[in-house]
């Protein structure tokens, strides 16, 4: 069955590689393959439905192994009015689908039949891609949250879609460290109080980045914030969150 | 490098009792991946048509595949005929859409369920390749060997020393059913980390289809 990726042993994949270009699999069996494993990443996304709206939320690292590469990279994208995407994993793989979804919303306009992606079926198209690249071995490596609001039905719509093409709604979502440490957080808050207001939400999205930023090394505490109600999507600028860190000094073994 | 794995096991557990006059499906709402929780809100089942639904767990991806492909071949049956598939048209589709990927099998543990022309349950369950099986009860996925035995014993009268009357499905009424098989569940999510959450109980008669929606342990 699966295996877990470590992202460790990408980085030393690629440090194996001699300098003068030569690939170190060269003698071996197999040929070096690409598309293997992610480069720069980027860690966990969490996603909140409210009341009238869904947040997005997600830290800006673009990471290179455990190296932080890139401080401030956007991984939330706006599609249109009622949907935005949120990313983690491989960031080249993402930008390929940001190209993707660029063109087609173009050739949506040109149509001019009013027809534009919704949530639900970007979050549907963007399974079957992940899907089809998984089943030739060519994964595209990236997990996202896809939200918005879904003028069919007129309701929040918020989902999750992994690199293998398993794709799941929920209240709330979080992908790859977020599972762990978000999620448990973000459904005791979504329990608590069923109907969550917009303000509720986000206090609650930016508090699960602040819990995952004490606890994961490949995050930071500058992020982004994308919300989306009837009709209106914003993805906000770069901000940073307050942290602290007097209680770690309790922790034995912290210093 | 090289570790890529193009299948994964979402775990869950898929349950059917045929009838005389019903039929009985149920789902927990649990996918999981590795020990962690993707989401506690994705119940297995999905209505096909009004008298056939169709359940699965396994590795949810191929699950969704297979449903798509289902859905297109169930439409386009009902514009070639005009009208829609039976519940053993569907069950003798299952064969050739799971065989045809026999190289690169869809990870799936799948049930078709419903009524036939006359309003009697059938169950049909299948193996990831498409070999099917017609029993009067069955059960799929991750809870499967804690519970099948406990069905053969509440249902089939296999294995049992005591004299408590069979309930055989003939005799086996819905309300009967209804209860064993949310017995059966609440067990499952006892012991498998996989089960959980809610359980979903579809049950189709020749009046219509009741939904019904218990908690399960959520740890």
């Amino acid at each position: 069955m699966a295996h877990r990726y470590d992202i460790n042993s990408a980085l030393l994949r690629d440090l194996k590689v001699p300098l003068d270009g030569r690939t170190s699999s060269s003698h071996s069996a197999t040929p070096k393959q690409h598309s293997q494993g992610p480069s720069v990443s980027g860690t966990a996304v969490i996603g909140v439905a409210f009341k009238d709206g869904i947040v997005l939320a997600a830290d800006t690292v673009g990471s290179y192994g455990t190296l932080c590469k890139i401080r401030t990279v956007p991984r939330l994208l706006k599609v249109n009015k009622n949907t935005v995407l949120a990313m983690s994993g491989d960031y080249a793989d993402f930008q390929f689908i940001e190209q993707h979804i660029g063109k087609q919303s173009i050739r949506d306009f040109n149509s001019d039949d009013g027809y534009e992606w919704s949530p639900k079926s970007l979050h549907s198209w963007l399974t079957r891609v992940l899907y089809n690249a998984r089943s030739k071995i060519d994964p595209l490596w990236n997990s996202y949250v896809v939200g918005g609001y879904e003028t069919e039905t007129n309701r929040p719509y918020l989902g999750g879609l992994t690199m293998l093409g398993i794709s799941y709604t929920s209240p709330y979502v979080a992908t790859g460290f977020g599972r762990f440490i978000a999620q448990p957080f973000l459904a005791d808050q979504v329990e608590k109080n069923p109907e969550l207001d917009e303000k509720t939400a986000r206090v609650a999205a930016i508090h699960a980045l602040r819990l995952l930023y004490y606890r994961n090394r490949e995050s930071s505490n500058k992020y982004q914030l994308a919300v989306v109600t009837k009709d209106n999507a914003v993805v906000e600028p770069v901000k940073e969150f307050e942290t602290a860190w007097d209680t770690a000094l309790m922790i034995r073994g912290y210093d | 490098m090289g570790d890529f794995s193009p299948y994964d096991d979402n775990g869950g557990t898929v349950a059917a009792i045929a009838g005389q006059d019903y039929v009985l499906i149920a789902c927990d709402s649990r996918l999981s991946t590795g020990s962690t929780i993707l989401s506690r809100f994705t119940p297995k089942i999905y209505p096909l048509s009004k008298m056939t639904v169709f359940a699965c767990s396994g590795f949810h991806a191929d699950v969704l595949t297979l449903i798509k492909n289902l859905e297109v071949r169930m439409k386009l049956f009902i514009h070639e005929h005009g009208e829609e598939m039976s519940t053993k048209a569907v069950m003798a589709l299952m064969l050739p859409t799971l065989y045809g990927r026999r190289f690169f099998p869809f990870y799936v543990r799948p049930i078709v369920a419903g009524l036939d022309r006359d309003g009697k349950g059938l169950v049909a369950s299948y193996d990831p390749v498409g070999t099917p099986e017609f029993f009067d009860y069955v059960i799929q996925g991750s809870g499967e060997n804690l519970v099948h035995p406990f069905l053969h014993n509440q249902i089939g009268a296999k294995r049992t020393l005591s004299d408590v009357p069979v309930q055989a499905p003939p005799g086996l009424t819905l309300d009967k059913a209804v209860k064993l098989l949310k017995d059966a569940f609440l067990a499952a999510a006892e012991r498998d980390v996989y089960t959980g959450d809610t359980v979903t109980l579809v049950a189709m008669t020749a009046k219509g289809t009741e939904t019904m929606e218990y908690q399960l342990r959520r740890d």
